[in-house]
């Protein structure tokens, strides 16, 4: 497993959660181990569940530290914070949290999936504070502004320009349905909510990327790996463009789902490569080189 | 923790009963050793990191249980603090049910559901999830703090789903929205009142500054987001509602429940004895090295002093909880 690829998105629990409509959302340690072992992945970011929206229970960023101790040569700590996190305030000292667990060994923050605008005051904090102790924060961009989980931006992303103007040191990793709903131009509202499908007419996301160099995105859930399937020829020419800027990730996958099928995504990004649309230096480098580079680990 | 069964212990209260046949027929401590019941304690797997500059925000199992063995507290109720306002990073109720398994004879688990959990909706399905909970030992839900208003639809889903499950709920309020934490209500707690109708199944136990300062007539926000002071020169919403609803309790927790009562302690004596069956001990204790309720010594004092009656006190400081929980 030496030159496995890294999942820069990976999320598990100690023990597996309150199962909802007969599914657990996310698996324990072992569980994901084994479907790494299956696809080979040789390390795994592992992002706490820190936001009251996205599971039926959080998660504490100590237990994910006691996951990444027993098993250091498979996982990678972030330590995550809700916005809303200590008093729900837009001056809430976050910095001092984040490097108590910078020393303990979390690459980063997130991923932050409150269900607030990205242009909240509390959110901005976040930033400003994860800018400040120099790491990087993970985030899911949403089009809902009510419903699920993930940071609400309009349409074009304007919110997300704005804090990658105004956070220029601070490296934004992100995935989202809106976010990837933005590699093409969207043909339908509805798509800014869900992983959406067909062929590409480049989209806000290409001009984000070549505007600002803080911007990675974390390939993660189901909308990076559509935004990567749906138009294969523009998948290869947006990850050459992009090779610095893309990294591998697979999300939060349930127990019942790793017994049934495989992420497509490792598949599709060796079939372009094998067939010649994406070279291997790109493959390498979105598989694993980016996350090793952008997080020091 | 196994009952004092002394004689002096079974002739001062369980002995009588025991002799008449009674279905309480079990020994009794003599009232200066009873422990009390925590219905509302806290603490991690793990220390968590200084907040605001402050030391440990939260005790560890060890430490609040060397609390509890000072103060006279046989156990507690884990309560979860899953909500994003007042806390840092998350906490499962996984965590406290490998807290309350480790330490059974100390700690009861509860589990925390935020109303905004499983995709922020009000159609979410938290009914299963408190289902599972309650098949794995948890005795109720809390403490929920989200800063949403009890009426939003989030928060009765949430309602209906603990109704429907049989549990209890625990709730933090907050007087103002868009600041700290807690479930947001009116002076006068009009909003309590209308989820005191609707879920007439549900059991509500009221905890925190904004909640108890309505013993009293209370209208200013800082009033609200206070300890209580001054006697209780007229009586407030939680009176009110009590005497209406049978489904709201009193959580005597944190600074809020003790100065509730400390602020009038002739008037904490009728109140605690019109309320005998529904108001129960809690500490809160948070900080390992910092504010510990005085409530334990103040609740002998007016036992011992006869402002209370032994009956009370024995209610509020355990029979209470033990009865509603199930224990």
């Amino acid at each position: 497993m030496a030159t496995g690829s890294i999942d820069i998105h990976a999320v598990c629990v100690r023990e597996l959660m309150a199962p909802v409509g007969g599914r657990h959302g996310v698996c324990d340690a072992a569980g994901l181990l084994a479907l790494y072992d299956r696809i080979g992945v040789e390390r795994g970011v592992i992002m706490p569940i820190a936001n009251a929206e996205c599971a039926p229970t959080s998660q504490a960023n100590e237990e994910v530290l006691r996951i990444v101790a027993a098993h250091p040569d498979r996982f990678t700590a972030f330590c995550n914070l809700d916005p809303r996190n200590i008093y729900n305030s837009p001056t809430a000292r976050m910095g001092d949290v984040m490097r108590h667990y910078r020393a303990k060994g979390c690459v980063g923050v997130g991923a932050v999936c409150a269900k607030l605008p990205i242009t909240d005051l509390r959110v901005q904090n976040l930033f400003r504070c994860a800018e400040a102790e120099r790491m990087p924060v993970a985030l899911r961009v949403d089009g809902s502004e009510d419903y699920g989980a993930g940071l609400y931006d309009p349409p074009g992303l304007p919110g997300l320009r704005d804090a990658l103007e105004r956070f220029p040191a601070l490296t934004f990793i992100a995935t989202g349905a809106a976010l990837w709903c933005a590699i093409s131009v969207a043909r339908m509202r509805d798509e800014w909510f869900r992983a959406a499908t067909g062929p590409v007419k480049e989209g806000a996301l290409a001009g984000l990327l070549r505007a600002y160099p803080n911007l990675v995105c974390d390939l993660s859930g189901p909308w990076g790996e559509s935004a990567m399937t749906r138009d294969c020829d523009y998948a290869a020419r947006f990850l050459t463009e992009f090779r610095h800027r893309v990294a591998f990730g697979i999300g939060a996958v349930s127990p019942e789902d790793v017994a049934r099928e495989l992420p497509r995504l490792p598949a599709f990004l060796a079939d372009i490569r094998d067939s010649g649309k994406i070279s291997p230096d790109v493959f390498d480098a979105v598989m694993r080189g980016n996350a090793k580079r952008i997080l020091g680990i | 923790m196994s009952l004092d069964t002394t004689r002096r212990g079974f002739i001062s209260t369980g002995g009588a009963a025991a002799l008449s046949g009674c279905v309480c027929a079990v020994p009794q401590p003599a009232v200066d050793e009873v422990k009390y019941i925590d219905i509302h304690a806290h603490c991690t797997e793990d220390p968590l990191p200084p907040m605001c500059g402050l030391g440990q925000p939260l005790c560890c199992a060890e430490q609040l249980i060397a609390h509890y063995d000072r103060l006279g507290i046989e156990k507690g109720c884990l309560l979860g603090l899953g909500t994003p306002e007042n806390f840092i990073g998350g906490m499962s109720n996984e965590s406290i049910l490998r807290i309350a398994a480790a330490h059974p004879d100390r700690f009861i688990p509860f589990c925390v559901v935020d109303p905004r959990a499983c995709g922020n909706t009000p159609f979410a399905n938290l009914r299963d999830v408190l289902m599972h909970y309650r098949d794995r030992g948890c005795k109720g839900v809390g403490e929920v703090c989200a800063q949403i208003h009890l009426l939003d639809p989030r928060m009765q889903n949430l309602f209906r789903a603990c109704e429907e499950v049989g549990f209890s709920l625990t709730f933090h309020m907050s007087p103002i929205s868009g600041w700290s934490y807690g479930v947001i209500d009116e002076n006068g707690l009009p909003e309590l009142e209308m989820c005191l109708q609707r879920f007439p199944k549900l059991r509500f136990f009221g905890h925190s500054c904004a909640f108890w300062s309505e013993i009293s007539v209370c209208t200013s926000i800082h009033g609200r987001n206070a300890r209580g002071k001054g006697p209780v020169k007229e009586e407030g919403a939680i009176q009110r509602l009590m005497r209406k609803y049978p489904n709201l309790y009193g959580d005597l927790s944190a600074g809020s429940g003790a100065y509730a009562l400390m602020r009038d302690p002739a008037y904490a004596a009728k109140f605690l004895t019109e309320f005998q069956d529904r108001i129960m001990f809690g500490i809160d204790i948070c900080d390992p090295n910092g504010y510990v309720s005085p409530l334990p010594g103040f609740l002998r004092e007016l036992c011992a002093s006869g402002a209370i009656s032994e009956t009370v006190f024995r209610k509020v400081a355990r029979e209470n909880q033990i009865r509603e929980l199930q224990l």
